[in-house]
């Protein structure tokens, strides 16, 4: 065999040919584990994203619009999010793969950990309301996003089969007014036997009432649901509280009995 | 030849990359020491011509020295020069678009011993000439021939290969038991003609 390890060195020196600064190495490596981290954080906030849509889903009102629970279901799912989840888990995956000495871990143990870690930001996510504000922000920005995602809130836009949604203006004791989602404002009338949420209702909070359209700006409710961040507060409370722990109830509706 | 009167020859690999750093010509005696192991694992994975694979070894031994700064102290400098033959004789497989041909006729004693492991001569009824084994070798997986010819003719232990391959200690077990597995299977089956 020729002297290949000569021919390299003549190579080196004829070619003046250096080492590749380690800086460059280093740097390439922070790199991959920032876009890492990075790529685990935002799997984590479209997992906070998707919790809170999920949570502020309505999954049982699907027969008061004449559907069917699979329809509901698949108009209700956060594909938006969830493709951008799986798409955050691959990049993570990939930034991973290429950091130094990463074949040294089990590759399904990664997956594992950046689903543990990107849940637990999803959570605390969910819980400062950044999933709120991200919907809302894609909401109010991106066209799309509106049209594939709204339907939770859609849904309570139908008064004559006895669904309205809106924010809640001007309450008083056994009335309120509500401006739904097209801007119109309805009178609220709640009645007798009325299921009301857990927490006490207030003006400026979001809310979805099930009961029936009584004339052209007045609506029945039979039942009050609060709507975001306050409902899955309120559902973790509730999970929270001992079985035989009273859980208090809406002080407004007392006043009046 | 090189001007250097010292003698490199009781210096460790990683003695020599920080040598190489500071002066170049220190290199080839890094070289020296891997030119023919490296030019056998080249053409025992992928059984190139001799100029191919001395254009191989060539290249791999240039792209080490552009990357020593990369090197890490925690590996083995063979399994990290290794890898990059590895990496390079893979890039080119892919472009000259040709499926890998053969192991090379040198190592039909180191081939003979593949067929011996206990594991993979369970159940096979005669012992396999070094032609034979040779064909059987040749009708594997790139990936299964390549971990049979590290573990078997280039003893390497598993956690060199994992480093060589880059593949965690566990892929690497699970690649030599269905290596072997498949080189049974094949020896076995009926009707292959050998």
């Amino acid at each position: 065999m020729t002297d290949i390890s000569e021919k390299v060195l003549e190579k080196i020196k004829g070619e003046h040919l250096v080492p590749e600064p380690r800086w460059k190495f280093l740097l390439k490596d922070y790199v991959f584990w920032g876009a890492f981290v990075f790529s685990v954080l935002l799997d984590g906030v479209a997992f906070g994203v998707t919790l809170y849509i999920l949570f502020d889903s309505d999954w049982d009102i699907y027969r008061n619009i004449n559907r069917n629970f699979s329809a509901h279901l698949l108009l209700i799912l956060p594909y938006f999010w969830l493709i951008f989840m799986a798409l955050f888990l691959a990049l993570a995956h990939y930034n991973y793969k290429h950091t130094k000495g990463s074949y040294r871990h089990n590759p399904y143990l990664v997956w594992l950990l950046s689903i543990v870690f990107g849940f637990f930001i999803g959570v605390g996510s969910l819980y400062l309301e950044m999933g709120e504000k991200l919907d809302k922000i894609f909401s109010n920005q991106v066209p799309f996003y509106h049209k594939t995602m709204d339907y939770r809130n859609i849904v309570w836009n139908h008064p004559r089969e006895g669904l309205i949604g809106g924010v809640i203006l001007n309450l008083k004791n056994k009335s309120f007014s509500l401006r739904d989602l097209s801007g119109k404002i309805w009178n609220v009338h709640i009645i007798h036997g009325c299921h009301m949420p857990r927490v006490p209702l207030k003006d400026g909070i979001a809310a979805r009432v099930i009961g029936e359209r009584e004339d052209e700006n007045d609506f029945l409710a039979k039942e009050i649901r609060i709507a975001g961040t306050n409902r899955i507060r309120m559902h973790i409370k509730t999970f929270m509280l001992k079985k035989d722990e009273e859980i208090p109830d809406n002080d407004f509706l007392k006043e009046e009995e | 030849m090189i001007n250097i009167a010292e003698d490199y020859s009781s210096k460790t690999d990683e003695e020599l990359v920080e040598l190489t750093l500071q002066n170049p010509e220190i290199y080839y005696y890094l070289m020296k020491r891997y030119e023919d192991k490296i030019a056998r694992y080249i053409f025992r994975i992928s059984g190139v011509s001799k100029e191919d694979g001395e254009d191989l070894v060539q290249d791999v031994f240039l792209s080490a020295y552009k990357n020593l700064n990369d090197f890490d102290q925690g590996l083995k400098f063979s399994s990290w020069l290794y890898r990059i033959a590895h990496n390079k004789t893979i890039s080119f497989w892919r472009k000259i678009k040709i499926r890998p041909p053969m192991i090379g006729s040198e190592d039909d004693e180191l081939l003979k011993m593949i067929a011996s492991d206990e594991n993979i001569a369970k159940d096979l009824d005669h012992k396999y000439t070094a032609a034979e084994i040779k064909k059987i070798l040749d009708r594997l997986d790139e990936k299964y021939r390549e971990v049979l010819v590290l573990k078997f003719i280039e003893s390497k232990d598993y956690q060199e290969m994992s480093d060589i391959l880059e593949k965690p200690l566990g892929t690497v077990g699970t690649l030599i038991s269905r290596a072997k597995e498949k080189f049974r299977e094949l020896s076995l089956k009926k009707g292959l003609k050998l």
